[in-house]
């Protein structure tokens, strides 16, 4: 989590003035969607190299350097690293390259394994796409734009929105007071880094307990003053932003689902690796 | 503005927290509620805008008894609130989206609702901050902004719930100029304080203790009651304190003791 007060950069998003930026975030959300139920129907290596031009075009058009988009990667390398090896040496094969009891490096192992890679780092990569290019309340907007034909089933949709909303604006807040909880404990004693993890364990109860009841206060006094200010829900609510469907967003929209299309052909193409 | 007939509020547990309070406040008013912690200062505020109901007794705004607001948002429109700790009533996630909060509930047209924003901004010196994160803001700003959200839903009356409490000298008097300018233009204002000193910017002031009014005197008067404001521990201005040591009662600011001592010393 990349919050800060402030000026507040909450996870990943990246501010710059980008065509993908300037997007319909409903557009962007459609698009990654499309993209990753397309990453997961290819089985060829020279697919996965148009997919990764694909990505990276994306991330250009986006003003977003690559090397930001591949600093994901590396939080989840050790999984990365674990899920290829277990591909690597547990998948049956004809063709034995090296066996050692019951590991064994097959050639299909092997090209599963790479497969398997090359799927993951493209899903994280480039899933940033969607949060380095829209910030968390467009993201909220556009999530309760999509998800409105589910109100008709009793989905709260207005009220996740408005919980997603409040739960962003109140994350500098908490980490105000969570930091000065600790200041409060450390001056009277507490000690976080060392000593026994049963002493550890009670200093972090000691921040959690006056934080919880802090934040239960402050729900208290959020409900009153929304209703204060007419809050009665979602009924005849009018939004100030205002989400627009442009033909750009079409067209962004159009263009991946094309690609992702041939990416679904591709999948049952009887050539190349 | 507002009236209360023999208003009773209890908890649960039987205590009352107001006890047949009898109150007036006409438009234009500026009225401050003194009173120690669990006087009932609070609860009266709550009952003005329909926050709370009375278990007996009449709330009336606008000539309207509450009861009668069967669209609570009408209520809320007229009677705008802002309470102790900014922090837990912004609810945007900038400047213009907090302002716009009450809006939006209202479902204020777009158009009108930007007016309205730049309006309510401009009232409260914020002009020029509409993108800037509230978490941004100085404790004074934070305030000023709940203000404007109030304001923007352009009530009759604006009721402030010891809300300069938690802020700095400075907030405090960035707060108390825009009430200032408020009043100035006919906003009627309901002020619930700790301290004294606000008072002197007021028409009127009521005293309260246990769920009672106790007095209701325009602030020169209020402070010549000394011992009774210190047995119901409301603590006088500095200025005012000082005049006491020095014989001269009654002053409400340095100029006025300044007068009395050099009236004394002729």
């Amino acid at each position: 989590m990349g919050a800060k007060k402030g000026g507040v950069r909450f996870g990943s998003y990246y501010p710059v003035n980008s065509l993908i930026h300037r997007l319909d975030p409903r557009a962007k959300i459609l698009a990654m969607l499309i993209f990753m139920l397309g990453i997961f129907m290819v089985n060829k290596f020279w697919v996965f190299g148009l997919v990764y031009l694909f990505g990276f075009i994306m991330l250009a058009l986006a003003h977003i350097p690559p090397g930001k988009a591949l600093n994901s990667v590396r939080g989840l390398l050790v999984l990365l690293l674990f899920t290829s090896l277990i591909n690597m040496f547990f998948t049956p094969g004809e063709q034995i390259l090296w066996q050692y009891g019951p590991l064994h490096l097959t050639m299909e192992g092997l090209l599963r394994s790479g497969l398997m890679l090359l799927r993951l780092v493209a899903l994280i990569a480039f899933s940033g796409l969607l949060t380095f290019t829209t910030t968390p309340i467009e993201l909220a907007d556009a999530l309760e734009s999509l998800l409105k034909p589910f109100q008709r089933l009793g989905m709260p949709v207005h009220e996740f929105a408005m919980m997603m909303t409040i739960a962003l604006r109140f994350i500098p807040v908490l980490l105000e007071e969570a930091d000065k909880i600790v200041k409060a404990q450390r001056s009277r004693g507490a000690d976080f880094s060392s000593g026994s993890l049963k002493r550890r364990l009670n200093s972090i109860i000691a921040v959690i307990v006056p934080l919880l009841y802090n934040a239960l206060k402050r729900a208290d006094d959020l409900a009153i003053a929304m209703e204060a200010r007419a809050y009665i829900g979602g009924e005849g609510r009018v939004s100030l932003r205002e989400l627009q469907w442009r033909l750009t967003d079409g067209l962004a929209l159009a263009t991946v689902l094309l690609f992702v299309v041939f990416l679904f052909v591709s999948h049952w193409l009887k050539w190349g690796i | 503005m507002f009236k209360l007939e023999d208003v009773c509020y209890g908890y649960t547990d039987g205590r009352l927290a107001l006890n047949k309070v009898n109150l007036q406040v006409q438009p234009g008013e500026w009225l401050a509620v003194l009173g120690a912690n669990g006087s009932g200062k609070s609860t009266l505020a709550r009952h003005l805008n329909g926050l709370l109901r009375a278990s007996s007794g009449r709330v009336l705004v606008a000539g309207r008894p509450v009861e009668d607001y069967h669209n609570l948002q009408d209520l809320r429109r007229l009677v705008g609130i802002v309470f102790q700790n900014p922090d837990n009533q912004i609810v945007g996630n900038s400047v213009e989206e907090d302002v716009a909060f009450g809006l939006e509930n209202l479902g204020v047209p777009r158009p009108e609702m930007r007016e309205r924003i730049a309006w309510a901004l401009q009232l409260v010196g914020l002009s020029g901050r509409e993108k800037v994160d509230p978490a941004a803001l100085s404790g004074g700003q934070k305030q000023r902004l709940a203000i404007a959200g109030a304001l923007a839903m352009q009530p009759k009356a604006l009721l402030l719930d010891e809300a300069t409490s938690m802020l700095d000298p400075v907030g405090v008097a960035e707060v108390l100029q825009v009430l200032q300018d408020l009043h100035a233009q006919g906003l009627t204002i309901v002020m619930i304080t700790h301290n004294m000193s606000e008072v002197l910017y007021t028409d009127r002031a009521v005293v309260m203790a246990e769920g009672r009014l106790l007095l209701d005197k325009p602030p020169q008067e209020l402070f010549a009651h000394t011992e009774d404001l210190a047995q119901w521990h409301i603590e006088l201005p500095g200025v005012t304190q000082l005049g006491n040591l020095l014989g001269v009662s009654g002053c409400l600011d340095l100029t006025q003791l300044l007068d009395a001592l050099s009236k004394e010393a002729v």
